[in-house]
């Protein structure tokens, strides 16, 4: 374990601590309301207990970034970009939402502990996949995305994905 | 018989002191200000780009932390090589250093892309980077000159002066080995590429810092009313010389040994000859500026002898060595890259085989003068509290001492 | 949990039957997708292996004038935006056109990321951000980039970025932001997805050119293997010593 490991582990530990006792509050009428209108409200659980994930979920993510970038594992349970995918909710004008826009789901739990997200600067806030990537124009890329892969809705980014992962089950 | 130097802390009230120190804080706030412009937009607001990515805060960065290392040699010479007549100037010398460093790491460290990783960059290492040594030498440096100013001041800790000041001193120069190989490790790019780099960013230390500390010297001596006398002065503007000189010297092996190979002619005729600005800069700033009028003002039988002239000639060896730096920094970063040595590059959207173009932005600018600033400005405060400055270095004083 | 590493076993299972079916039938001539797609597909919890190394192949003589898909597709694939200032803008792959100062020759090539074996970037990188994979890919780390640009100035090919503004519409599977730098990932998203190439080469095939092969160096039976046995190469600034993953044919 790194130093800048440790620290963040402290500094995490204070503001869990700190945050459980009050997000329970928050969340104790209906600790599910938050998540009406994205993928996860349908969902029965989370990828770890929901309390295992309020606490270490960035332990699971900052692994997770590791061994994706370092060693090329790229399995999907801690995956951040699966995070976005399923806890992602429309606007008011029907648009996907930056997930740590305010009031959306990680900014909501964010602002009220005062932890600034770092992951946005870079990754993208909602599912999003190249603009004209049907148009590369060879097979596999009309036969597994077709018209999905530029519809910026839910559902097609979902069964975009769900497409994706027949992909890598018939290898 | 020697006697005892006496210091003292610039006491009591000095509307002198809160002026300069107000002039200092308003560089330093424009420093800053000009740090979170360039951090908030991105580097696309200043002269940087992908071509040249290493601007004028750098020049200012390497040129404040290479004197760093320089103006620690007054105390080197009474430390480590015994030199009576340096000892009252020594803790000045080592408080120089130190405020150096620190203004020019403040200044590479606000032009990171993401300066908010400091924690990072404390935390990870690659020991094969050259960088990330520097980052310990730099740090080192630090501690080990304050340990050393320490055993200087503290009574009881004298025992240790000569070990700490040996220390500081090989400190110091693996320091500028470092910084100079920054550079001369860089096979990719022709005008770096060169083992000289090391011992010549060392003699570039020697010059720039001796300059910076003579002015020091002779600002904080005039503000606070202290004498200041010729035999001091004279011995270090001597000094002075032989390093202009030692610096030229080196300069001029560098593009000699570079123009034995025919591949580096086209990057030496680059900076030598139709470079543009790099070309001017050379010539008019390393060479003459830098070089050799210090020279003929440093060994002219009246000028020499002339504090005025002292200073200007200081100011001239600091403005050369700003514009040697800037010369190796962004000159050798605006000649292309020999990626096709046999062919000539036609058209490319990269600024393939085309000279770098970069002018310097003002945000730039004031980023580096605020380092500037920074250093100044803890030279002031620490001068302020503690007993850094002699009470004397008249002539009567100086004898005293040394005899 | 579970039923993912049952999805796993699985997946190697089968991808050991193919193993033993591919070689099984290697000396079948195949067509090429097959032959080196089914190779390199690896499981999602398989770490990159130094059994491998990606590597690509250019061809000039193939590389057609005033085309520039190999640039656009990268730069749709990874979300790369024209901002209209060209000095800073990102490039991680760029057309250049080269004249034989002796001949008069003229070629044109792509030019990006050579993905060295000993990269400089990889040697002067403080953090160690600037990595190369056990399969040969060299990749800056984001996550610990403090944007120092020394990479920038060891790089022999002048194949780094840095991200000189606020982006935003990233897509999905390529982050990218401000502050740090960046360069050609030889689409490693889509390798390990296990498409067995690059957004640039598929570009250059769909346009007829076919310029530009993706492959695993270390597999003797790979079409890129096999063409570089085949004919000579090079690598560009070989003087240096660095091993490139990527090599030029028709030069």
């Amino acid at each position: 374990m790194s130093f800048a490991g440790s620290f963040r582990q402290l500094v995490g530990g204070l503001f869990v601590g700190l945050l459980l006792v009050n997000v329970g509050t928050v969340l104790a009428d209906d600790a599910r309301e938050h998540l009406i209108g994205s993928k996860a409200y349908t969902e029965e659980a989370c990828v770890e207990p929901t309390a295992d994930m309020r606490k270490n979920h960035m332990e699971y993510l900052f692994h997770q970034r590791d061994i994706t970038l370092r060693e090329g594992v790229r399995t999907k349970q801690h995956s951040l970009a699966e995070c976005v995918a399923c806890h992602v909710k429309k606007d008011d004008a029907g648009e996907l939402a930056n997930i740590n826009g305010d009031g959306q789901f990680c900014q909501s739990c964010h602002n009220f502990a005062s932890v600034s997200i770092d992951c946005f600067q870079c990754h993208a806030a909602v599912p999003r996949e190249p603009k004209h990537r049907h148009k590369l124009g060879t097979s596999q890329m009309k036969q597994y995305h077709g018209d999905h892969a530029n519809k910026m809705t839910p559902e097609g980014v979902n069964s975009s994905f769900a497409l994706w992962e027949t992909m890598g089950e018939q290898q | 018989m020697a006697t005892q130097t006496h210091y003292r802390s610039l006491m009591g009230p000095s509307p002198g002191f809160y002026k300069l120190m107000a002039g200092l804080i308003a560089v330093i706030m424009l420093g800053m200000g000009a740090a979170y412009y360039m951090e908030h937009n991105g580097h696309w607001v200043t002269g940087m780009t992908n071509q040249i990515v290493w601007g004028m805060p750098h020049v200012f960065a390497i040129f404040l932390i290479v004197a760093a290392s320089g103006a620690l040699n007054v105390a080197s010479i009474s430390s480590v090589f015994g030199r009576k007549m340096y000892d009252p100037l020594a803790r000045l010398s080592a408080l120089l250093a130190i405020a150096l460093l620190i203004g020019g790491l403040m200044v590479l460290l606000l032009d990171l892309g993401r300066p908010d990783r400091l924690i990072i960059a404390m935390t990870y290492y690659n020991f094969k980077s050259i960088f990330a040594w520097n980052i310990i030498l730099y740090s080192g440096f630090v501690g080990i000159v304050a340990v050393y100013i320490w055993t200087m001041m503290e009574h009881k800790m004298h025992v240790f002066k000569k070990a700490a000041g040996t220390a500081a001193f090989i400190w110091r120069l693996m320091l500028t080995t470092g910084t100079g190989s920054i550079f001369g490790f860089l096979v990719a790019r022709q005008g770096y590429d060169a083992a000289i780099m090391a011992p010549m960013f060392i003699i570039m230390s020697f010059s720039f810092g001796l300059a910076i500390y003579i002015l020091t010297l002779m600002a904080s001596f005039n503000w606070t009313d202290r004498p200041l006398g010729d035999a001091v002065l004279l011995r270090l503007k001597s000094l002075l010389g032989v390093f202009v000189a030692a610096v030229l010297y080196f300069v001029i092996v560098q593009h000699v040994t570079n123009l034995y190979a025919t591949e580096h002619h086209a990057v030496e005729r680059f900076i030598l000859v139709d470079g543009g600005i790099y070309t001017f800069l050379f010539w008019a700033g390393t060479i003459l500026v830098g070089g050799l009028l210090p020279l003929a003002v440093v060994y002219h039988p009246t000028l020499g002898k002339s504090r005025q002239w002292i200073g200007i000639a200081c100011a001239m060896v600091i403005a050369g060595g700003m514009a040697t730096i800037y010369v190796i920094v962004i000159g050798g970063q605006a000649f292309p890259l020999p990626i096709f040595p046999d062919k000539e590059i036609i058209e490319s959207s990269f600024f393939d085989g085309v000279v770098g173009s970069y002018t310097p932005s003002l945000p730039e600018i004031l980023l580096g003068i605020g380092g500037v600033a920074v250093s100044a400005a803890v030279v002031a405060v620490a001068a302020k509290v503690l007993p850094f400055l002699p009470e004397s270095l008249s002539d009567e004083v100086v004898d005293a001492s040394v005899s | 949990m579970s039923v993912e590493a049952n999805i796993n076993q699985y997946r190697r299972r089968f991808l050991g039957q193919a193993g033993v079916a591919t070689a099984a039938v290697a000396t079948v001539p195949l067509t090429s997708l097959l032959a080196s797609g089914s190779a390199q597909a690896k499981a999602l919890d398989e770490p990159a292996s130094s059994d491998n190394r990606w590597g690509m192949l250019v061809d000039a003589s193939k590389c057609a004038d005033g085309c520039k898909a190999c640039v656009d597709a990268c730069n749709d694939e990874h979300g790369l935006e024209d901002l209209g200032r060209p000095e800073t803008d990102a490039q991680w792959i760029r057309k250049v056109t080269i004249k034989d100062k002796a001949t008069g020759h003229i070629d044109t090539l792509p030019l990006m990321c050579q993905h060295c074996e000993t990269a400089p970037c990889v040697d002067v990188c403080p953090t160690g951000a600037s990595m190369r994979r056990a399969d040969g890919i060299v990749l800056v780390d984001r996550h610990t980039c403090i944007g120092c640009r020394y990479c920038m100035m060891a790089c022999p090919y002048k194949a780094r970025s840095f991200v000189h503004e606020v982006l935003e519409n990233q897509v999905t599977h390529q982050p990218r932001g401000k502050g740090c730098v960046e360069s050609c990932t030889l689409c490693v998203h889509k390798l390990d997805a296990g498409d067995g190439s690059t957004a640039c080469s598929e570009a250059c095939a769909a346009e007829g050119h076919h310029a530009i092969i993706i492959g695993d160096l270390k597999d003797p039976n790979s079409d890129i293997s096999r063409q570089l046995r085949a004919s000579p190469t090079r690598q560009l600034r070989a003087d240096l010593g660095l091993n490139t993953g990527v090599r030029y044919k028709g030069l």
